[in-house]
């Protein structure tokens, strides 16, 4: 994870998370209109929210998430934990011990954040040796890609953010950075996502806008590292990077602003899709012989 | 290349027989593995982009995958491998596949030093931890058939008990390399991992496998050591099979190996490549035709060798000295991604 590349100065990252921040309040009122606008002093509830995080901006179907399923969420909690627990652990990893050591040392000391402490006391025994098993591949898979560096920052909790003046919220995920919290100079996302230069920028625009949003800059740089692989790649933020976020952002917001003009495209998701028993294109597509 | 077996002795605790297994692997062995990594990487990535350009305006859209199973099935028979993985029916695994995941989670409790006082109530927590809720219906079905029907694993996973902390010993890990771009994808998940370059120890790669010993059982672990090689840069120094009553069989890897294991994940590429672009499967019968999703339509099953091989065997029972194709389960998110 070698950062030796000169980023932008910081003067200029603040002025681009600014300029970020206007796009896209001034895109969602081109596109949106008057749709998901909050409208005076009353804040709808919660449900009513259209929420758009991370996990949604690689998805290859658009009218699956212009109706998504109203019993699942992104990730399961114990996928939630198991990250958790891992990334308190390499907070204390002290650079020689195994996962399992470090998991181990930290457990019994951990009262923050509470969701965390109350997940875990709900875990019976064997249910608890799996979940530490499964931060304790994860931690190895993360310092694998991140080679053992030991100066990074674990993020344990995801950033939030309303957008201003809509019932859109924001989510994004860093699970670790380099620098200042409110202008970090790198931001770490390590995830199951492949390279792919397309997405990747797109992954390191929304990400860098949403973890910095109310911060003073946006980061030099978004390491992106893929588990399993070893691999981590660089994208150097730019005005360029953060509009394509900004950009996402707007899409997904459109499809959820209009549900039904949500194009379809079906593949093999289409197998696990909650919108198959009412998809004709996803029921033609599993056909035999489609 | 079959590999050393401990024997049936199997309590031998499994850092005993990978410590001994490492003692006696030249230095130099490990050496001449790890300098044809990168050549190896680029002859199969230029296979799968040749494979991919024969057939561009064919190929259907999305991400080419060939995890472990698809590459073991279609060295069997390609009808085999498409009737599995290109349409897959989405039943449930059968008795044999459900012992093989009871095992791998009897492995993570005793490797997090948690007793299996009652094998199928803490199998049922893990897999609940896990979100494998449809796995959990499936292990209360075969309970309910068999009160009994994973205790004989236990005993022998006592063996994995006590691996020494230094080596880092991490379980379902995951080893993926992209090809051509990102265009085609082959994963494992690890049953176990040991030392590797983070720990400045030899690597161990240890698959579980309830079933007997199998040829196949070698190429998959030669290509977890070939899939570990290309993620961390260097080989592991040893692939271990490790079943509950034959105990461990230990491999070095050599070069050899990987250049094997590079070969067949080539040619397992160029297969699939051709069977999603449209070709017709070529069959081979078999004893997986008594598995087969296709067998009730294919006049292949009804050839000798699809009659004669096993055919005292249920279906799912795990017999000595038989392949058991039907003891893989592969999760939902390998399948096909196109």
């Amino acid at each position: 994870m070698s950062d030796q590349v000169a980023g932008a100065s910081l003067e200029l990252r603040s002025a681009w998370l600014g300029a970020a921040r206007d796009r896209l309040v001034d895109e969602l009122d081109r596109v949106l209109g008057d749709a998901l606008r909050l409208e005076g002093r009353r804040r709808p509830p919660w449900s009513e929210w259209v929420a758009i995080s991370d996990f949604d901006l690689t998805g290859r179907c658009a009218g699956r998430f212009a109706h998504p399923d109203p019993d699942s969420s992104p990730r399961s909690a114990t996928t939630l934990l198991t990250r958790a627990l891992a990334k308190l652990a390499l907070g204390a990893w002290d650079g020689t011990e195994s996962p399992g050591s470090a998991l181990r040392r930290v457990l019994p000391t951990i009262t923050e954040p509470t969701w965390v402490v109350d997940a875990l006391e709900e875990l019976d025994p064997a249910a608890r040796v799996a979940v530490q098993s499964s931060a304790e591949a994860w931690m190895a898979d993360v310092l694998t890609s991140v080679r053992g560096r030991r100066d990074l920052r674990w993020q344990v909790a995801r950033s939030r953010v309303e957008v201003p003046g809509r019932s859109i919220r924001l989510a994004a995920a860093c699970d670790a950075r380099l620098g200042d919290p409110r202008r970090p100079t790198t931001l770490l996302v390590h995830s199951g996502r492949l390279p792919d230069d397309a997405h990747d920028a797109v992954v390191a625009g929304f990400v860098s806008l949403v973890v910095c949003f109310w911060g003073r800059a946006v980061p030099e740089r978004v390491r992106l590292s893929s588990a399993g692989t070893g691999i981590a790649r660089r994208v150097v933020v730019t005005p360029e990077v953060l509009d394509r976020g900004v950009d996402r952002i707007v899409e997904l917001a459109s499809h959820r602003a209009v549900p039904d003009a949500a194009p379809l495209t079906p593949g093999g998701w289409c197998r696990w899709c909650h919108r198959l028993e009412d998809c004709t294109v996803g029921r033609a597509h599993l056909e035999p012989g489609a | 290349m079959d590999g050393v077996h401990t024997g049936p002795e199997a309590v031998v605790p499994l850092a005993v027989a990978v410590d001994d297994a490492l003692a006696s692997v030249p230095p130099d062995l490990v050496d001449g593995a790890e300098q044809v990594l990168s050549g190896l990487l680029a002859s199969v990535d230029d296979r799968a982009r040749s494979a991919l350009d024969r057939v561009a305006d064919r190929l259907p859209a999305g991400v080419v995958r060939v995890p472990k199973g698809r590459i073991a099935d279609l060295q069997r028979c390609e009808r085999l491998a498409v009737a599995r993985h290109l349409r897959p029916d989405g039943r449930p695994p059968g008795r044999a596949a459900l012992r093989g995941v009871a095992l791998d989670r009897f492995v993570l409790l005793a490797v997090g030093g948690s007793a299996l006082d009652e094998p199928t109530a803490e199998l049922l927590s893990v897999l609940d931890a896990q979100g494998e809720e449809s796995l959990c219906d499936q292990v209360l079905a075969a309970a309910t058939d068999d009160l009994g029907v994973f205790d004989d694993l236990v005993g022998p996973v006592e063996s994995w008990r006590d691996l020494p902390e230094e080596w880092w010993p991490r379980l379902q890990t995951a080893a993926t390399v992209s090809l051509a771009d990102g265009r085609v994808v082959c994963s494992g998940r690890l049953d176990a991992e040991l030392g590797g370059p983070l720990v400045h120890r030899a690597g161990v790669v240890v698959e579980v496998k309830s079933s007997s010993p199998s040829p196949a059982h070698v190429e998959e672990v030669a290509l977890y050591a070939l899939l570990v090689g290309w993620r961390d840069g260097v080989p592991p120094a040893l692939v271990v099979r490790w079943y509950p009553f034959h105990g461990a069989a230990v491999m070095p890897v050599d070069a050899g190996v990987l250049e094997s294991a590079a070969t067949r994940l080539a040619g397992a590429v160029e297969v699939w490549v051709e069977l999603l672009a449209g070709r017709e499967p070529r069959e081979v019968p078999g004893p997986w035709c008594r598995w087969c999703p296709d067998a009730s339509g294919c006049p292949s099953s009804t050839a000798p060798a699809a009659q004669d091989a096993g055919a005292d065997r249920v279906p799912g029972q795990v017999v000595d000295g038989f392949d058991d194709g039907e003891a893989e389960w592969e999760p939902p998110e390998d399948g096909v991604d196109t």
